[in-house]
């Protein structure tokens, strides 16, 4: 004879829980992991996503190249490999002895060149998958409920930044990295780990500040309205409409007068000037003795990474501030919406 | 003490939503009734942590709110009374990450959340999208929700709006449920039979004061001179004769009339009235006031003191 234990799930009356709740300290942990399984579940969110690894392939192929060229340096079949490597890095290294000696600078270049291309490929991951962050649950007047619950303000956006943040990283920081070891294995020389595993640091630093500028900035757009059609908009135009300004700058200003603030007006651009000097790209060149015109294309235009990191600065702050006094006032006022 | 609140003021700019509000409510369940804009939402957002008080103080299960929020909001579950969906969520997905929310392991919050929707009476559906939900399925998941922690309180906002007569009567009767295993219910509603039938104690709220707060049992006493007969014979006959003898009848049909005696004790003025018609007395019952009644005489009472 089976006998039914009391508070079974088919009893009728409401049956008390006996274990307690534990703690909410980790609530974002489930508020990121439930956003990550959501965006996934849409199949344009994942074709988009699997785009990533193809940043991975092409820095391989290129660093296989690389070391090919180690190889076959001062030889007939180098040419074709030299002329690889000036139109996808913009160096002319087809007068250099020891190529080994120029194994940093180009490692460097080619993560600037991907940096580069994944800062565009972010524009289109964000747009699709971080307007909707804070927006739809303001949408479907969701954060009575999270604010019902043993969370904060800053949990919440906690949540939702890392939530975003995956991505980013999916995007670049894992690719960079996967790169990097990918590099590595395909070099097959010991001296090639010696020499650019300190890259690692520098691709986390530039992941992580893209995490950082990007994450705050679609939140802080997407807690102004409950409609995330336009915040796309907003975020295209902040993120295109002065990378147009300053590509129009450039062609019509002098040198001497874009290397301050109106050399950072670009997002994407002052991205790229501060990824610049992480890698401190100038001095590895300089240091190689190569002729200045052989590296010149590679560097772009000189501008004092002190003010793309002001403007940069000042975009994250604003952003942070924004999305964090629209999500405490939300939860001020959960009870009453 | 369920809940205990000292001189709450909430002022929203020029507008006072809480007017220095007292009281101390013990645990059971407590219909909050107040017509709009009386502060009942206030009342609950500022218990819930979710809006700081301007001045004063309040407790819930001996928590002070300011201080000890994250500790009432996991012993408290909270109703809103819109949809308030999680977008792209099946019943099942919203209930448990909503545990998720308050603290639960993988595990007890995936065994909650099933116990919690077969509760509710939402069987199969808790695995469809809950965008497509009835509005009576909305408000079972969402009292799925607030309850998926096994809350000590429960703060229910209009828990039957929107469902149709057999809804809400399940409705209540899992409220009363809940009130049985020992959750303590604040609800609000504006639906005063629903409070009528689910409550033991009331507490009534305008423009941002208590009005009236009790026991429901203690308040519907029986009044003193307004009584129902039921009779056999001829009514106006019988009514005629009660009036002779200063007994007003207000009404009558079909064997009742609904009299008021001119003073209290004198129910032998109806017997014999009807004995010298020669009318049987079939039943004479006191009249209750109903809640209705009771929150129209605390808001009347309120109006007449601000004149």
């Amino acid at each position: 004879m089976s006998v039914t234990p009391a508070g079974t799930v088919h009893s009728a009356h409401y049956q008390r829980f006996r274990t307690r709740p534990r703690t909410s300290r980790w609530a974002w942990v489930a508020m990121v992991s439930r956003g990550v399984r959501l965006a996934l579940k849409d199949h344009r969110n994942l074709i988009l996503l699997m785009a990533a690894p193809g940043f991975v392939l092409g820095a391989v192929i290129i660093f296989y190249v690389l070391s090919l060229l180690e190889q076959l340096a001062g030889t007939r079949d180098a040419q074709g490999l030299y002329n690889f490597v000036k139109i996808f890095l913009g160096v002319d290294i087809s007068g250099a002895a020891k190529l080994s000696d120029y194994r940093l600078p180009l490692w460097e270049g080619v993560f600037v060149l991907m940096t580069r291309l994944q800062l565009f490929y972010l524009l289109i991951v964000i747009s699709r998958l971080g307007p909707g962050l804070i927006a739809d649950d303001l949408k479907t007047n969701a954060l009575p409920i999270y604010f019902a619950r043993p969370i904060t303000p800053m949990t919440y956006l906690l949540g939702k930044w890392l939530t975003i943040g995956v991505f980013i990283a999916l995007c670049m920081l894992v690719p960079n990295m996967l790169a990097l070891g990918g590099g590595i294995l395909v070099a097959g020389t010991p001296g090639t780990w010696l020499q650019t595993f300190g890259l690692a640091g520098n691709l986390t630093l530039i992941g992580l500040g893209v995490m950082l500028i990007g994450g705050l900035l679609i939140l802080a757009l997407s807690s102004l309205t409950a409609d995330k059609r336009f915040v796309v908009v907003a975020w295209i135009a902040i993120a295109l409409l002065p990378e147009i300004i300053q590509q129009i700058l450039f062609e019509e200003l002098e040198p001497a007068s874009t290397t301050r603030f109106l050399g950072s007006l670009s997002l994407n651009n002052n991205i790229m000037l501060l990824t610049n000097w992480v890698f401190d790209l100038r001095s590895a060149w300089q240091a190689t003795g190569l002729p200045r015109e052989a590296y010149e294309a590679a560097l772009g235009r000189a501008v004092e990474p002190l003010y793309p990191a002001l403007v940069l600065l000042a975009v994250t702050l604003t952003a942070g501030a924004i999305a964090y006094r629209r999500v405490v006032r939300f939860s001020q006022s959960a009870a009453n919406v | 003490m369920l809940i205990r609140c000292e001189s709450l003021v909430k002022r929203y700019g020029r507008v006072t939503a809480l007017n220095g509000l007292s009281l101390e409510l013990e645990a059971g369940l407590i219909g909050l009734l107040g017509p709009n804009g009386a502060g009942k939402s206030t009342l609950i957002s500022i218990l819930l942590g979710q809006t700081p008080a301007t001045s004063g103080r309040a407790e819930v299960l001996g928590l002070d709110v300011r201080r000890r929020r994250r500790r009432v909001r996991q012993r408290a579950g909270f109703m809103p009374e819109n949809d308030c969906l999680i977008g792209g969520s099946s019943g099942t997905g919203y209930v448990y990450y909503t545990a998720r929310l308050a603290g639960l392991s993988h595990g007890d919050a995936m065994q909650r959340t099933h116990e919690v929707l077969d509760y509710v009476g939402l069987d199969e559906a808790r695995y469809r999208p809950a965008e497509q939900y009835s509005t009576g399925m909305k408000q079972r998941l969402k009292l799925a929700q607030a309850i998926v922690h096994d809350p000590d309180v429960l703060f229910l906002d209009e828990p039957t709006n929107g469902m149709d007569p057999q809804g809400r009567q399940a409705m209540l009767g899992l409220i009363s449920d809940l009130g049985r295993a020992g959750i303590s219910v604040l609800l609000s509603s504006h639906l005063l039979p629903d409070v009528e039938r689910v409550c033991e104690r009331v507490v009534i709220l305008g423009g941002g004061e208590m009005l009236a707060s009790g026991s429901i049992a203690e308040m519907r006493q029986p009044h003193p001179t307004l009584y129902t007969l039921d009779h056999s014979g001829d009514g106006q006959h019988l009514a005629r004769e009660l009036q002779q003898r200063r007994v007003a009848v207000h009404n009558q049909s079909n064997g009742v009339l609904a009299i008021e005696l001119p003073g209290a004790g004198q129910e032998r003025l109806v017997f014999e009235a009807a004995r010298q018609v020669g009318a049987t007395v079939r039943g004479l019952h006191p009249k209750r006031s109903s809640l209705e009644e009771m929150f129209m005489t605390a808001i009347r009472k309120q109006e007449q003191n601000r004149r």
